[in-house]
């Protein structure tokens, strides 16, 4: 009688046990996503949206986790050095994988340590300045640095990010010389905008809720496009300069992912970003609506390296790469 | 006697953090700082790495000069060191934490955690060893179930165990 | 007369069961997770930001302040009881709040902290609401040149904390300035002392190195330090009946040092770009240097606790106004409860004050309303942490130790921080044992980088020139108050060697 109880429980404990091994598929557990940035921030916040969305169509937990640190260079770091079984992805921006190691070496192959899964969105930057500024257009400040030189100083959210790169194109396009005064994110550049400390900022995409509630003024857009968000904003395009840097926001995961696990994480990404709740994020968070899933993203990657490389050579920023894309 | 010894602790730290910053000035700040020298040092990221090193050369500088010509009477006598019972302790406890890391890496969680605990409590040879694995023991699973369900911190699984 | 609109507006917005629930809950996390050491109030609301993405905006918001108080008070209950603070904010808290616990007095430090927090916390949330425009316009004057000198000033503070041995308490000042260092440069983001790891690319983090400094340091000395008898408990017994009260004769004359430091600790709250970790450091300091009794600060004054705690709680309030009144988050917390807003469709500014004023008069209402729920939970949290003190320390502090490695690992599930935390305690055991003052070390941690990017930023701006420190009011005002105070350390420095 004894025995039988226990052999009993035991099966049934077995049980318990054999359906999840034999009918495991991939999502089985949590996947974690790194996320390059502090929280609150629109790459952060995007990103939890984004998965939330993907845990309704998966059906499983993707638990966001902050590596912010090194401009997203920590967090990169990190997931190069994870397994590429699909349960660990970060949620970063593609100057991981171009700007910033051409300019400073990093740990990982920019284009050899992952596997591009999706990106959703491009991210905008603009030239702003304070509302009552005396600059009511882009020319009207080129002409003034050109009459006064080492005069104009810009604020920017970091050294050698892509506003901060666009900038300097200017600079070299029109013919004069501006000066760059690096911040702690635009968010503090463009504090120091409102406090008229400096005259112009060049910002990352959260300059537009500010111009909308009428605290800065846009001079133009660093796009050859004209903002949905900002349609009476000129373009740098317009207005004759050529600043082709773009800034996706994109997901990663290790390299090596195997092929199916890479297709089922691809299609949620397309689908979640297709929902109302990421829309709405996406237009809120002033960013442009992009669909790039893993060879259209790769492929991007690999004509930007070499691209960005010359643009930042021509710049003179650099020499050459700091590190070598594989 | 003992006072004298005291005063030659002083100094003796304050001739090492001297050695110290001299270290950053001239080997680390040079050559561990990727960038070339700016023309106006104020601009450059070795300004404050330097600044500070010779403060802390100025500062040991005058502590040294404080603590030779200092009068006897006004020594606070104060213990600012410790048995030696004591220090073995810290030190048992520093190897512990050593020890601790290395198998949370390589035995994950619970493992690490819960010989770990019952080591230190013996260090402190306070609880019987029926106190002591069961406090370990519930201490380590309450702290597992906390962070994994509530915090949503997932500890990874030992390097060895995968 | 729109105000008052607003005002019952927003009334009838906050006061549902929901929003009620939503601070409770958020309070009680929050007093949880500060408790613990190894976590702090930001994990906490990183914690809750999900979670608010499903709520009604205002609960949401709640939930999230609510764990913001809550947490620092956590934190304080930390620092007094075992001497290790949660979060910088109460780092100085230890100072006064830990010996009063060794005299058998926890409860009433405990008692003196609440109320001082609570009062700072209505004075800031009055301030917030009354004049939260104009102050955020004052705050904007703050530049790169205003932030310098600011910071130039408060490292005169250093002074104030150092210990008996004032220069000792500079040469540990000024290594974590040095410390700071490590990591990408500010400006123009070359490595600085990083020898190729990559994780140090950012710095040293310093929740790894708070825990280690602090926590990790004070777990070794009590764990080398055996007692036997009636110090073998975690907390010693009250005396006297008096001791686990605060009576109106001793809180009455620390209302001007509460009074100054919900002072200090809004303004501080107000620039962006500060953090909140020095306000209790900042109130602390100037307490003590107006104090009709400094000496007895560092050993259980009650004046200490209200300064630190003043500074850390009115800081909170004061965060919120640069957020709501310009859309600019004034420290970390308030950056991710921005997230929040955005999420929901809200974006902080004046324009969310134009379109929807009663939402944030609910806030405000909503702040108070956290006042008083947590004034009563705390009391009910002490009734708690009093069965602690039945617990032998040497149990107590193997547990603490657990909980500071995966606190700090929890941060960013990384080892590296871990062997940070470690590293540092053996660093803060040695430093301490040697006679060095550890919270120097961190003020200055805490305040380089700031205060580094400001002044190259400046000299930036001026192209080099260092008269633009002269050619601004404020900065001027912060380069002469810096001078008279140094002027009055040295002075004070002089009378207690000649004694």
């Amino acid at each position: 009688m004894k025995y039988f109880k226990t052999l009993l429980c035991s099966l049934l404990a077995f049980a318990f046990f054999i359906p999840t091994s034999v009918l495991a598929e991939y999502p089985e557990k949590p996947i974690s996503m790194y996320i390059a940035f502090g929280a609150g921030g629109s790459t952060d916040s995007m990103a939890r949206i984004i998965s939330k969305e993907i845990k309704k169509i998966l059906k499983q937990q993707v638990v966001p986790i902050n590596l912010p640190g090194g401009g997203g260079t920590v967090c990169m770091t990190r997931l190069a050095g994870e397994k590429a079984d699909g349960y660990v992805i970060a949620a970063a921006l593609t100057a991981q994988l171009n700007r910033i190691p051409i300019q400073r070496k990093t740990a990982y192959k920019p284009l050899a340590s992952f596997t591009p899964i999706y990106a959703y969105a491009a991210a905008p930057a603009g030239i702003v300045t304070y509302k009552d500024s005396r600059f009511n257009t882009l020319k009207e400040m080129i002409d003034f640095g050109k009459k006064n030189p080492g005069k104009l100083k810009y604020g920017v959210g970091g050294a050698g990010t892509t506003p901060d790169v666009s900038m300097r194109l200017i600079e070299m396009q029109a013919g004069f010389n501006w000066i760059s005064i690096p911040f702690k994110g635009s968010m503090e550049a463009l504090t120091a905008l409102m406090g008229k400390h400096v005259d112009v900022v060049a910002s990352g995409p959260k300059f537009v809720s500010m111009h909308l509630s009428g605290q800065v003024r846009t001079l133009a857009v660093l796009n050859d496009e004209r903002l949905s968000s900002l349609p009476d904003v000129p373009t740098t395009g317009e207005q004759g300069f050529n600043v082709p840097l773009k800034t996706y926001f994109a997901f990663y995961a290790p390299a090596g992912l195997p092929a199916d696990r890479l297709a089922i994480l691809e299609n949620a990404f397309a689908e979640a970003v297709k929902s109302q709740k990421v829309k709405e994020a996406i237009d809120k968070f002033a960013m442009a609506p992009v669909d790039m899933n893993s060879s259209r993203l790769s492929q991007y990657l690999e004509k930007a390296w070499p691209e960005e490389e010359q643009i930042l050579k021509d710049l003179g920023i650099i020499k050459k790469a700091a590190t070598s894309p594989r | 006697m003992k006072l004298k010894s005291n005063k030659t602790k002083e100094i003796a730290i304050c001739l090492s953090l001297i050695l110290f910053s001299l270290f950053v000035i001239f080997y680390l700040s040079p050559f561990h700082i990727e960038a070339e020298k700016a023309e106006i040092l104020a601009l450059s990221p070795r300004l404050f790495p330097e600044l500070a090193s010779w403060l802390i050369a100025f500062l040991s500088t005058v502590l040294i000069l404080i603590t030779i010509l200092e009068d006897e009477r006004n020594r606070h006598p104060k213990k600012t060191f410790n048995t030696f019972a004591e220090e073995m302790t810290v030190l048992a406890a520093s190897a512990i934490s050593i020890f601790f890391i290395v198998s949370f890496i390589l035995l994950g969680f619970i493992p690490a955690t819960f010989v770990s605990l019952v080591l230190l409590n013996l260090t402190q040879g306070k609880l019987g060893i029926i106190k002591n694995l069961g406090i370990s023991m519930i201490t380590t699973l309450s702290v597992y179930l906390f962070f994994h369900y509530v915090m949503e911190v997932f500890f990874p699984v030992g390097e060895l165990l995968k | 007369m729109i105000m008052l609109e607003n005002l019952i507006g927003g009334l009838s917005l906050i006061l549902t069961w929901q929003n009620l629930l939503a601070i409770t809950a958020g309070s009680t996390l929050g007093l949880i997770v500060g408790t613990i050491p190894g976590l702090s109030a930001t994990m906490a609301v990183a914690l809750l930001l999900p979670l608010t993405f499903d709520m009604e905006f205002v609960t949401g918001i709640m939930l999230m302040v609510g764990a913001y108080k809550g947490g620092i008070f956590g934190g304080s209950i930390l620092a007094i009881l075992l001497k290790t603070p949660g979060s910088p904010a109460s780092a100085c808290t230890v100072f006064d709040g830990y010996p009063l616990t060794r005299q058998g007095k926890a409860v009433k430090a405990l008692k003196m902290a609440k109320y001082s927090s609570v009062t700072a916390d209505i004075f800031s949330d009055i301030v917030l609401i009354s004049c939260a425009a104009p102050l955020a316009a004052i705050a904007l004057r703050f530049g790169p040149p205003e932030i310098a000198m600011l910071i130039f000033f408060s490292l005169t503070i250093v002074a104030g904390v150092a210990g008996d041995s004032i220069i000792k308490g500079l040469i540990s000042g000024v290594l974590g300035i040095l410390l700071a260092t490590i990591g990408l440069d500010p400006i123009i983001a070359v490595r600085r002392f990083t020898f190729d790891v990559p994780n140090l690319d950012s710095g040293l983090s310093l929740v790894p190195l708070l825990i280690g400094l602090f926590v990790l340091s004070e777990v070794f000395v009590q764990l080398g330090n055996k007692k036997n008898g009636a110090d073998e408990f975690t907390i010693p017994k009250a005396r006297k009946p008096e001791d686990n009260r605060v009576s109106w004769q001793e809180f009455k004359p620390t209302l001007k040092t509460i009074f100054r430091g919900s002072f200090i600790g809004t303004a501080i709250g107000i620039i962006p770009g500060i953090g909140t970790g020095i306000a209790s450091f900042m109130s602390y300091g100037q307490a003590k240097r107006s104090s009709r009794e400094p000496d007895k600060f560092g050993k259980g004054s009650l004046e200490g606790i209200a300064a630190s705690e003043a500074g850390n709680s009115s800081v909170v309030g004061a965060t919120f106004i640069p957020l709501l009144a310009l859309g600019i988050p004034g420290d970390i917390i308030t950056a991710i409860i921005m997230g929040a807003f955005m999420i929901q469709g809200l974006i902080p500014g004046p324009m969310l004050f134009a379109e929807h004023a009663s939402l944030i008069y609910a806030i405000f209402i909503g702040f108070f309303i956290c006042d008083i729920v947590y004034f009563i939970l705390g009391a009910i949290f002490m009734k708690y942490a009093g069965l602690l003190s039945h617990v032998p320390r040497s149990v107590m502090f193997p547990i603490v130790w657990i909980f500071c490695v995966i606190g700090t690992f929890s941060l960013r599930t990384s080892f590296f921080d871990i062997g940070v935390m470690f590293a540092f305690g053996i660093v803060g055991y040695y430093l301490q044992k040697l006679g060095f003052a550890l919270a120097p070390l961190l003020i200055a941690f805490i305040l380089t980088p700031i205060g580094e990017s400001a002044f190259r930023q400046t000299l930036l701006m001026s192209d080099g020139n260092l008269w633009i420190f002269l050619s601004r009011p404020i900065s001027v005002v912060f380069l002469l108050m810096t001078f008279i105070t140094v002027i009055g350390i040295v002075r004070s420095y002089r009378k207690t060697r000649l004694r």
